[in-house]
């Protein structure tokens, strides 16, 4: 039976859509105009007017903690969903479920309000003026009249999340869904029509092929602020063509990176336990996000730094049966093919240097650390290090691609940790939790909330101005 | 870059150069298995680099007993180490920036370039000239002078010379195509019923012929032919070779049968040509196999790979390379080449390795 998934949400009326068939689904994309979209984008901005006030931002999280509570367990719809989106990204159904699994258990009711807590000081500005004690005043939050977004494919259901955080800040969003997997977006939106039908349709998503600008401009042409996620030559265009008219909130292409203190392997369990975890920040998402580890840099006077490589070597391996790797395309192969012959061309003239190639994955170990990226195929490059700060140096000339640190060295961490929050990265964290960025974390370093609002101060109050 | 590359003894590249040659002229000279075991044999003393690059994958004198056995050389080991075993360096040319990884350089001394004319022109004399005519050339590729780091264009200026009637005419100055020039020496040749032979870049032809009007439009005179090598790396619009060929048949009269295309490699010294709809026949001192990029297999019938050739006119460089372009094995040793490779990684938000080199 084929599955027919939508590569849109367009609530209100019927759209005509356009038919491609991809391993056993149909996927419907929308078939666009300008006016069409201009259209979807005032119907969705209408509804919010009507309903996005009637909801405090606490009830708000309580109904994506409810939309997320049915994508976290297994279901029929997460099955089908999660093997659609394996047959258009080539992620295994179990890589692909398995990340559904890791993002919606963050959407949680207490987590988002946490997260805009941090961000906003106390999340019922969004509702109305609250007393501010540091202002000796009142304030209030107020979110884009319509917030724009633009999202890709590469780690599967985190569409949901610009939802969210538009949602929260009451604010009706619009979205460009990749081509290369259009699908989860609308299907989180569905469930979100089942939990509250009106608030999904303060939500517009579409789905057009590469650029387009007239489209572009039809959906954003009443936007106030824009989450872009996507590769340099993306955010370039969009900070082109919307930069000085709507405040931009950037998600790049970044690196993740581990730093492997030499306590970490003084004795061979501890090795193996940390070989494990980083294994699975390199399976989950199959190395495609950001918070995925390329280079991990291990210093030496521990186990031998090679004999590490070889356990993580061993232990992608072993993950390889529980969250196979994705399926390869020709096209893939042969550039891995390349970099495997380069690897080990290079390695035969290099005693230190070794490559490591199997079914779980790949690992070469350099016979000196250098800062060089991987395929995003489960390759992690093992650089040894005399001391952590030589690894420190060696990234400072990347310091703006740098976004996730696995770090293991303890009783050293928050002075290492000082050093590389100067140098850029953004997020800190215990090898085995990178692929678990949690809602609370200040996204790419960024304030996700207070990036989209703008504020009402009330100061300086007295019998005149009417105190409140 | 790394610089691997030590002079190998001089009368052991002579003799094998001498036999290479022959065997070129004439096949039954000698045994393409044999020659080429010898070469291994050869590059395994003369390139220690390759000789720890084989023996790392256990092959060797001793233990490689069959051409297909040789382990071939990546493409992209040539943007990070000079490989060559030859005498004093005559011509540098510089590879392709496939994949991403950067330029890299193919080494030639006297002999090799010499080694590599007659591969060249026997090729071509199998292929393109096999009909014997001469005609006058059109380039569309630059002169040597203004390329010289262009294997292709020091190929080509030897085709002409070899092949053609009077001087080469070059309507490419500075990557730009002269339109006029190229027309009027069309118009010239075609008003004295000479046939002519164009060549050049896939993309500039389908820019030069998009650029045509129906006034413009010529029929070139019988014997006439069209040669175009090298894709089109976004350098004009993609088409399909038959999409392709009707532009050329439309454009200048010139039939399928005469319209040849080559796959060629700056790291190689031989060429593939393919004539019309018919796969790249490799000639008699190559092999070509189309296998899985990762386990080196031969591909089935129906299915696709990248090419691994192997090459014994590279006798001062690696005689097996593996490339990353797309392939579908044809009969008689044949393929037919479907894409030159992309290097695409899998969309990822990993900044890749292309991004940070």
């Amino acid at each position: 039976m084929t599955i027919e998934l939508k590569g849109f949400f367009l609530p209100g009326s019927s759209w005509p859509s356009t038919v491609y068939e991809q391993e056993g689904c149909r996927i419907l994309l929308p078939r666009l105009s300008p006016d069409g979209v201009r259209q979807a984008v005032d119907r969705a901005m209408e509804t919010a007017a009507d309903t996005l006030p009637a909801y405090s931002a606490d009830d708000l999280a309580s109904i994506f903690d409810q939309t997320a509570a049915r994508w976290r367990e297994p279901s029929e719809k997460r099955r089908r969903i999660s093997r659609a989106i394996a047959g258009l990204t080539g992620l295994s159904p179990e890589v692909v479920e398995a990340s559904i699994e890791v993002e919606q258990s963050n959407c949680n009711r207490e987590d988002i309000l946490a997260a805009v807590n941090r961000d906003l000081g106390d999340h019922r500005c969004l509702d109305g003026f609250v007393p501010e004690d540091r202002l000796g005043g009142w304030t209030r939050a107020i979110g884009p009249k319509l917030t724009g977004a633009v999202l890709t494919s590469n780690v599967p259901g985190l569409s949901y999340l610009s939802i969210v955080r538009a949602l929260v800040v009451k604010s009706p969003l619009v979205a460009k869904l990749s081509r290369f997997e259009p699908i989860f977006g609308p299907a989180w939106l569905e469930t979100l029509a089942e939990v509250e039908p009106r608030l999904a349709s303060c939500v517009a998503m579409f789905c057009w092929p590469g650029s387009d600008p007239e489209l572009e401009e039809a959906m954003l042409e009443q936007a106030e602020a824009l989450m872009v996620y996507g590769g340099p030559e993306s955010i370039a265009h969009y900070r082109q063509a919307f930069g000085r008219r709507l405040r931009l909130v950037e998600h790049g292409h970044k690196v993740g990176v581990a730093l492997i203190g030499r306590e970490a392997l003084s004795d061979e369990r501890s090795a193996e336990e940390l070989a494990q975890r980083i294994a699975l920040d390199t399976a989950m998402f199959d190395q495609r996000a950001c918070v995925s580890p390329q280079i991990l840099f291990v210093e030496r006077g521990g186990l031998p730094t090679r004999s590490f490589a070889a356990l993580l070597h061993a232990a992608l391996n072993r993950l390889a049966e529980e969250l196979p790797r994705s399926a390869t395309t020709l096209d893939t192969a042969a550039g891995l093919a390349q970099e495997i012959n380069l690897e080990s061309f290079a390695a035969a003239q290099d005693p230190g240097k070794e490559i490591l190639t199997g079914a779980g994955g790949i690992v070469v170990h350099e016979s000196e650390p250098v800062f060089q990226g991987v395929l995003p195929l489960r390759y992690l490059r093992v650089c040894p290090v005399e001391g952590l700060d030589e690894a420190l140096e060696i990234m400072a000339p990347y310091a703006t691609t740098l976004q996730n640190v696995g770090l293991a060295a303890e009783g050293r961490a928050l002075e290492l940790a000082e050093k590389l929050a100067r140098l850029g990265a953004s997020r800190i964290v215990a090898p085995g939790s990178m692929h678990r960025p949690s809602m609370r974390w200040k996204h790419d370093g960024l304030a996700p909330f207070a990036s989209l609002v703008r504020w009402t101060d009330m100061e300086m109050l007295d019998s005149f101005g009417g105190s409140p | 870059m790394n610089v691997c590359y030590k002079p190998a003894r001089l009368e052991d590249k002579q003799r094998l150069v001498r036999r290479v040659q022959a065997y070129i002229e004439d096949e039954a000279s000698d045994s393409f298995g044999e020659l080429a075991l010898a070469l291994f044999r050869f590059q395994y003393q003369a390139m220690p680099a390759l000789q720890r690059f084989w023996s790392s994958l256990g092959a060797g004198p001793d233990s490689t007993s069959h051409w297909r056995d040789i382990p071939p050389v990546g493409l992209s080991v040539f943007k990070r180490f000079e490989l060559f075993c030859g005498q004093e360096v005559a011509r540098r040319f510089a590879t392709s920036g496939t994949s991403g990884r950067g330029r890299g350089t193919s080494l030639f001394d006297a002999q090799d370039l010499e080694l590599m004319e007659r591969a060249i022109l026997a090729n071509a004399a199998g292929s393109l000239f096999q009909d014997g005519q001469k005609t006058r050339f059109l380039m569309l590729v630059p002169s040597e002078p203004d390329a010289p780091e262009v294997i292709m264009a020091h190929g080509m200026a030897r085709i002409a010379a070899r092949f053609g009637l009077g001087e080469p005419v070059y309507a490419v100055q500075q990557g730009r195509l002269l339109e006029r020039e190229a027309l009027n020496a069309l118009r010239t040749w075609s008003d004295h019923g000479t046939p002519i032979t164009m060549i050049g870049g896939s993309f500039g032809f389908v820019n030069f012929m998009e650029r045509l009007t129906p006034e413009t439009t010529l029929r070139l005179p019988p014997g006439s032919r069209l040669l175009d090598a090298g894709g089109f790396k976004g350098r004009s619009r993609e088409v399909n070779r038959f999409e392709f060929m009707d532009m050329v048949e439309a454009s200048f009269g010139i039939p399928r049968s005469h319209i040849f295309n080559l796959y060629g490699l700056t790291e190689l010294a031989s060429q593939f040509y393919s004539q019309g709809d018919s796969p790249k026949r490799p000639p008699h001192w190559t092999r070509a196999l189309v296998v899985d990029p990762l386990t080196l297999e031969e591909a089935g019938p129906d299915s696709r790979g990248v090419p691994l050739l192997f090459d014994l006119a590279n006798v001062s460089r690696p005689l097996a390379i593996l490339t990353d372009d797309i392939a579908e094995p044809a009969d008689n040793g044949g393929f037919h080449l479907l894409g030159r490779a992309s290097g695409t990684a899998p969309r990822g938000c990993s900044l890749n390795l292309e991004r940070l080199l």
